[in-house]
C-alpha cells in the first residue's frame, strides 16, 4: 500500500473579544506591567466571558478552516480536538464541536497532551490521511485555561484563551506537506505541572475546593528548565528524522509559553532568534491553541508562504513535548482577515 | 582569574546584557546584577552545556555569587576528572 502525502489545506483561528491587558491586571492586583512584560513578554491576552467555553472558540476557528479548504461540514470524516479544558469532562469537546458544526459524517474525539496537544493531534490526523483511511480530517487546538487559573497568582499572567484549526487532506507528493514528527513524554516528572483535583484520583469535593486543589501547580524553575530542554530536544530530534538541517528551516512556530525561552534556545541552536515566530505579546500562552494561532498569524502576516520549510515545537504538562517538520502548502485567498491587526 | 571564571563571566554578561567589567567574583546575581529567576535558569543551562556538567535545582538555588558558582563548577569538573 502506498502511503499518501498529506498537507494543511485550510487554517482558521479564533480568540475571545474580551481583552485582559497588563494595565487591567495592574489595577486589580499588586503587579506592574513592566514586571509581567519582563518575565513573560505578554502585554495582553484574550479571556472568555463567564458564559463562553472551549467549543465556542473552536467552532468558529473550525468553520474558518473548512471555508479556507473549500469543504462543507458534512464532508469532514474525522475531528481530533487537542484540549485539556473541554466544555465538560465528558462528552469530549470533539463531539461537542462535531455536533455544532453539523459534521454529521465525522467521527470525533479529544486528545490531551496539554500544550503539546496540537502537534500530537497533527501527528495522529496526518497518519489517518496518509494511510488512506480518510481524505478530510479536521485538527483543532483549543483551550480556555482562564477558567482554571487563579488570577491572584502572578504565574498565571502568562495565560490566555484561544482556538485554532487546520484541515488535512492528501496532496501531490512533490509538495511534501507534513514530513515528520517526534512525540515525547516523561510522566515521571508529571507533578511539576499539574491540576491536582477534579479527576478520578481526587474528585471535586468541598475539601478539594477548600484546599485550593483546583488551581494549577507550576514550579517556575523546573518548568522553565524543562521547556528550554524540550524545545531543543524536539527541534533536533524531529530534524534528525528528515533530510533537513536547522539551516534549511525558514520559520519555527513554537508553543508560545514564554517569550524568554527563545533567546537561549536560538543561542544553543546557533540561529537568529528571529527564526522563531512570536505573538505571545497579544495572546499569552493559549495552551493547545498557541501553535495553530501562531501558524495562522504567520501566514496572514506573510511570515510564512507556500514552499517554506517550517518546524513546529511544543511542550507542556505530562510532561509532553513534540516537534513537526512540514513544507507549507497553503496560501490564503483574499478575504481572510488577520486575527487582530 | 581562572578560565572557568572568564568563561562564566562572558555568559553572565550576555544573559544580563551588561559589560563584563561590572562582574566580579563577589557580584551577587540577584542583588547586584539584577538577574531574575529565569536568567538564573538560563545561566545554569548555559553552564551545563558549556562545561558538560549537571547542576541540580537545589544546588543552583543555593549559589548566590558569581564566585560561588565558579567554585561549584570547578569542583564538579574536578570530580569528573578524578572519577573518569
Amino acid at each position: 500500500m502506498k502511503l499518501r502525502t498529506v498537507g494543511i489545506t485550510g487554517i482558521g483561528a479564533h480568540v475571545p473579544e474580551q481583552i485582559l491587558s497588563n494595565a487591567d491586571l495592574e489595577q486589580r492586583h499588586h503587579v506592574s506591567d513592566q514586571w509581567i512584560r519582563r518575565r513573560t513578554g505578554v502585554v495582553e491576552r484574550r479571556i472568555c466571558t463567564r458564559e463562553q467555553a472551549t467549543s465556542d472558540l473552536a467552532v468558529p476557528a473550525a468553520r474558518q478552516a473548512l471555508a479556507a479548504a473549500g469543504l462543507r461540514p458534512e464532508e469532514v470524516q474525522f475531528i481530533i480536538t487537542a484540549t485539556m479544558t473541554p466544555d465538560h469532562l465528558w462528552p469530549s469537546a470533539g463531539s461537542t464541536i462535531q455536533g455544532r458544526l453539523g459534521a454529521v459524517n465525522a467521527g470525533a474525539c479529544d486528545l490531551n497532551a496539554a500544550c503539546s496537544g496540537f502537534v500530537y493531534a497533527l501527528a495522529v490526523g496526518t497518519q489517518l490521511v496518509r494511510s488512506g483511511l480518510y481524505d478530510n480530517v479536521l485538527v483543532i487546538g483549543a483551550d480556555v485555561i482562564s477558567k482554571f487559573v487563579d488570577w491572584t497568582d502572578p504565574k498565571t499572567y502568562l495565560f490566555g484563551d484561544g482556538a485554532g484549526a487546520v484541515v488535512l487532506q492528501p496532496i501531490a507528493d512533490r509538495e511534501e506537506g507534513l514530513i515528520d514528527f517526534m512525540l515525547g513524554s516523561d510522566g515521571s516528572r508529571g507533578d511539576i505541572l499539574q491540576l491536582p483535583a477534579g479527576g478520578s484520583r481526587r474528585p471535586s469535593s468541598h475539601e478539594t475546593l477548600d484546599q485550593g486543589l483546583h488551581r494549577p501547580v507550576m514550579d517556575g524553575y523546573d518548568t522553565f528548565e524543562f521547556a528550554a530542554t524540550a524545545v531543543m530536544d524536539s527541534i533536533e530530534k524531529v530534524l534528525a528524522r528528515t533530510s533537513y538541517s536547522i539551516e534549511d528551516v525558514d520559520l519555527i512556530v513554537p508553543h508560545q509559553a514564554n517569550q524568554r525561552l527563545f533567546r537561549p534556545v536560538a543561542k544553543w541552536l546557533g540561529i537568529s532568534v528571529d527564526k522563531f515566530f512570536v505573538n505571545i505579546e497579544r495572546y499569552g500562552n493559549t495552551v493547545a491553541a498557541s501553535v495553530p494561532i501562531g501558524l495562522y498569524e504567520a501566514v496572514h502576516r506573510k511570515r510564512l508562504k507556500k514552499g517554506d520549510l517550517v518546524v513546529l515545537t511544543a511542550f507542556g504538562a505530562g510532561l509532553t513535548w513534540a516537534g513537526a517538520v512540514l513544507r507549507w502548502t497553503y496560501s490564503p485567498n483574499d478575504g481572510h482577515e488577520i486575527l487582530h491587526p | 582569574m581562572s578560565d572557568v571564571f572568564v568563561r562564566f563571566r562572558q555568559m553572565v554578561a550576555a544573559v544580563r546584557g551588561i559589560d563584563e567589567d561590572r562582574i566580579t567574583p563577589e557580584s551577587r546575581l540577584v542583588e547586584d546584577l539584577e538577574a531574575d529567576s529565569i536568567d538564573i535558569v538560563e545561566l545554569m543551562l548555559d553552564a551545563e552545556r558549556e562545561f558538560g556538567i549537571n547542576i541540580e535545582k537545589q544546588e543552583a538555588q543555593s549559589l548566590r555569587t558569581v564566585g560561588e558558582i565558579v567554585s561549584f563548577i570547578e569542583a564538579r569538573l574536578a570530580e569528573q576528572s578524578t572519577s573518569s
